[in-house]
């Protein structure tokens, strides 16, 4: 019963969705008050029907009701709680769920806090927010119902995949689609701005802070990722340019610079049209990124739903979407007008600098992720694209990127003077330098582009602290005046501090790891050792274990340091009982910043078994950079003149004439 | 598509293509009611482990081993100590070319990273052809010959390829250009030049009634 009402709730969400993509429309077109408000109480009734759908298929799964086929396919009476909950979304059905909830949970968010957005915009926003709502909610209700039932029902469900049996899959999807989805808002904002055909600062205030959000999510979603592979999937990689990876990663590099462009109109209100632009790219990619998830067109590692009709359902969807975006856009860009001026050096100069690396990086990802499938289509001809490629590439492109990004923000606004700024930074730019060479020295060699990437990442991280050094002043005033002065600084001016300085941290954890990591890979017998990463790894044999859902044999091994015992770890082999399906959980040992990472390999003749070892050093930079980005962006987030529907002055004096229409 | 239509998931990190390769068991599956072929073929993980043939079978006998000997299709990964040359800089310039080739089988890894019997082969035949004195080039082009460009994971330069390497420095390039562009037209927008006299004079007869 409760899964026909959530199924029901979904019917009716969508009737709710038909209403408000058409009512509020015509009610801005007629500058009718009523059918505008239609918006506002429709997104609302919108979040709370598909968050009651959502609650009882969660109900479904938590009291693992397997007359369900949905959760027959993916639950197990035996799996612990947690992942009975993250398993709703473990799943092609119940992750569209997410997406559609993620949707409409931000349609009710501009609902709720948009107050001071005006009116008839609001509506149209809420609109477009629908559009989406009604496209997805078609989609899963023709072909991803999750409601499906059985009968007669299974007495047993056929279990998770085991590698999702994760914490991680209890965050990262739902992280990873606040900020694929967030940035609907921001498409939403543009289609409608481009339906009413006026764009100006204001809007720029309105955009950025969901932009923020969106972007401080996907960092973390992706971060958190790219953690979750490196320790499950047990050779340590943690990025392996795989179409799916890419998916979430172009709509990152563009909302990216769409934050940075955005602020430029928001201050200056310059770079209008390319705002516009942006934003509907960044949410087409987010489309797109669905799209190749949900169909299954590109082979990856991950593994995917790949029933035709689904993937011809999305390429509909994104058709449409992007199709008419941009038919929009060439129709009423034109319209607009253009905004402030500024000298190609200066803080706009430099962010349009880094929108420019950022738009050809992503469509360097882009080009390799679909180049192989466009080929193969024209020419039947097969080639791969794979990491070598966009490595170099991608690496070449971010070298200019990361050397300008201290710069950017000790640039003046309108005219700057680069000299000037280079002076203020020389000394940081040595220290970079020469922490970069330490750095280098003391992993005692490893190949010398690493030395310019460490100096590099310090770079980025130094040039951070120079930037809030110099807005404090230090140095020319007393320290104490100088912390008030930090005090008082913005907190936007923090969040960009901190960003930078995440971006920079993640560069050292990068080049670290990849330059400096050493690798084991040897056959053990009990009793045995092997040196690695400077510590002393003793094999103790086997342990058998049994898990809720799986047993387990687990290897056990003593780490020393000089003779002197450090620490111990266990490094096991999982057999999943339902699913018939072994995996590997890796050992891994963290040391600082640096960790050991060990997995048991094959047995081999004679009772050894292999065992591979890696020593990566600084690898926790690379996901504690993203965290320092996260942080950035909630700090920036939380600054007055951002917080959602602050700008309600700037509001009136811009808009006068919307004044009278309530 | 190869993966499972019955269990998908939105991180399946399948690793199908690899399995029946590496499987050497397949009567024992076939066997196995609850371990159809749908679910073998969409939930072989990455991460498994196992072995290969029945070289570890008879020597394990440990229970819990046994039963991932006989279940498991699927071995671990990559680089085994049996395939790793004595010489250390062969061994270097191995691993170096493996990163480079395709697992044909497999869905997007390298020789290096893929434990697929394929991927074991090539990573021996590359070894092989290392050992006797072939250089970098000769490896994979030798590599080419027998598996075509689908093999490399950085493409070649060529007229089939020429877009996938120009677009990043095209669009470079046509980013710039339009930026210069764009600069320039802008002079025409700033704020007009002095007044000149005839201008001056109007004004003043303006503001001087």
């Amino acid at each position: 019963m409760i899964v026909e009402i959530g199924h029901f709730a979904l019917v009716l969400a969508l009737a709710t969705a038909i209403i408000v993509s058409v009512l509020p429309v015509i009610g801005v077109y007629r500058r009718d008050a009523n059918m505008m408000a239609v918006a506002t109480t429709g997104s609302l009734v919108m979040f709370g029907l598909v968050a009651l759908s959502f609650a009882a298929l969660t109900w479904a799964y938590v009291v693992s009701d397997f007359s369900v086929k949905n959760v027959w396919e993916n639950s197990h009476s035996l799996m612990p709680l947690l992942y009975k909950y993250s398993g709703v979304w473990g799943n092609h059905e119940g992750s569209m769920m997410l997406w559609l909830l993620i949707l409409v949970f931000f349609s009710a968010l501009v609902a709720v806090f948009g107050r001071n957005i005006p009116e008839t915009l609001k509506a149209n926003v809420l609109s477009v927010q629908a559009w989406i709502s009604l496209a997805f909610l078609l989609f899963i209700l023709f072909t991803s119902n999750p409601f499906v039932r059985l009968d007669p029902a299974p007495a047993e469900g056929q279990d998770l995949n085991p590698i999702l049996q994760d914490f991680g899959l209890a965050i990262h999807p739902p992280l990873l689609y606040l900020g694929y989805v967030g940035f609907s808002v921001c498409f939403s904002f543009a289609v409608a701005a481009l339906m009413e055909g006026r764009i100006d600062a204001a809007w720029a205030r309105w955009v950025r802070p969901w932009t923020l959000a969106a972007w401080t999510f996907l960092t973390a979603g992706i971060a958190m990722g790219s953690y979750w592979a490196y320790y499950e999937l047990g050779w340590g990689g943690w990025w392996f340019w795989d179409p799916v990876e890419n998916a979430s990663f172009m709509p990152w590099l563009a909302g990216t610079a769409l934050l940075h462009s955005a602020l430029v109109m928001e201050k200056r209100e310059a770079l209008k049209i390319w705002t516009v632009l942006l934003a509907i790219m960044t949410f087409s990619l987010s489309l797109l990124g669905t799209f190749l998830v949900r169909s299954g067109v590109l082979t990856s590692v991950h593994a995917f739903a790949t029933d035709p009709s689904r993937g011809i359902f999305i390429l509909c969807i994104l058709a449409i979407f992007i199709g008419g975006a941009f038919m929009l856009f060439a129709w009423r860009a034109p319209t607009l007008k253009a905004g402030g001026l500024f000298a190609p050096i200066s803080r706009e100069g430099a962010l349009v600098l880094n929108n420019l690396i950022l738009t050809v990086s992503t469509a360097t990802v882009l080009t390799g992720t679909l180049y192989p499938l466009a080929l193969e289509t024209l020419t039947g001809e097969k080639i791969s694209v794979g990491a070598p490629f966009f490595n170099m590439t991608f690496g070449l492109l971010m070298l200019p990127l990361l050397i300008a990004a201290p710069l950017g923000p000790m640039l003046a606004w309108k005219r700057a003077d680069l000299l000037g700024a280079m002076q203020r930074l020389w000394i940081f730019a040595g220290l970079a330098l020469i922490v970069g060479l330490t750095l280098w020295y003391m992993q005692n060699g490893g190949p010398i582009l690493a030395i310019f990437g460490l100096a590099l990442g310090c770079w980025g991280m130094l040039g951070a602290v120079a930037d809030l050094w110099c807005r404090g002043n230090f140095g020319k005033l007393p320290v104490m005046t100088s912390l008030r002065r930090l005090k008082g600084l913005p907190r936007s001016a923090w969040g960009t501090a901190l960003a930078h300085f995440g971006l920079g941290v993640t560069v050292v954890g990068i080049v670290a790891a990849s330059a400096f990591s050493t690798e084991h890979v040897v056959e053990m017998k009990q009793g045995q050792t092997v040196e690695a990463g400077g510590y002393s790894l003793t094999f103790d044999g086997f342990r058998e274990a049994v898990g809720p859902n799986y047993t387990e044999e687990r290897g056990h091994f003593t780490v020393s340091s000089g003779g002197a015992t450090v620490s111990d770890v266990w490094s096991s082999k999982r057999l999943y009982t339902a699913r018939r399906m072994p995996t590997t959980e890796a050992g891994i040992l963290t040391f600082g910043l640096s960790q050991l990472y060990v997995s048991l390999g094959d047995p081999m003749d004679g009772g050894g078994i292999v065992v591979r070892i890696w020593w990566k050093p600084l690898i926790l930079c690379i996901w504690g950079g993203c965290l320092i980005m996260m942080v950035g962006g909630f700090v920036s987030l939380s600054d007055r003149r951002l917080r959602v529907g602050a700008p309600s002055r700037k509001a009136k004096s811009v808009k006068p004439v919307m004044e009278p229409a309530e | 598509m190869s993966c499972s239509r019955i269990s998908p998931s939105f991180l399946c990190l399948s690793q199908e293509s690899s399995a029946p390769k590496s499987l050497g068991a397949d009567s024992v599956l076939g066997k196995d009611g609850s371990f159809t072929t749908r679910t073998r073929r969409g939930w072989i993980p990455l991460t498994s482990t196992g072995m290969r043939g029945g070289e570890g079978r008879r020597l394990l006998s440990k229970v819990l081993l046994a039963l991932f000997l006989i279940l498991t299709p699927v071995s671990a990964f990559a680089v085994n100590p049996d395939e790793v040359l004595s010489n250390p800089a062969l061994e270097h310039r191995a691993r170096q070319i493996s990163a480079q080739l395709r697992c044909m089988v497999c869905q997007n890894q390298s020789i290096d990273d893929s434990n697929a019997e394929l991927a074991k082969d090539l990573r021996v035949l590359v070894r092989q052809r290392l050992t006797d004195g072939d250089t970098d080039g000769q490896v994979i082009d030798y590599v080419v010959s027998r598996y075509g460009e689908f093999v490399l994971l950085n493409p070649r330069l060529s007229t089939k390829t020429i877009i996938l390497w120009a677009m990043p420095i095209g669009l470079l390039v046509v980013g710039i250009f339009a930026l210069v562009v764009f600069v320039r037209s802008r002079p025409s927008r700033r704020p007009a030049d002095a007044l000149s006299a005839e201008e001056k004079a109007r004004i003043d007869e303006l503001l001087g009634q």
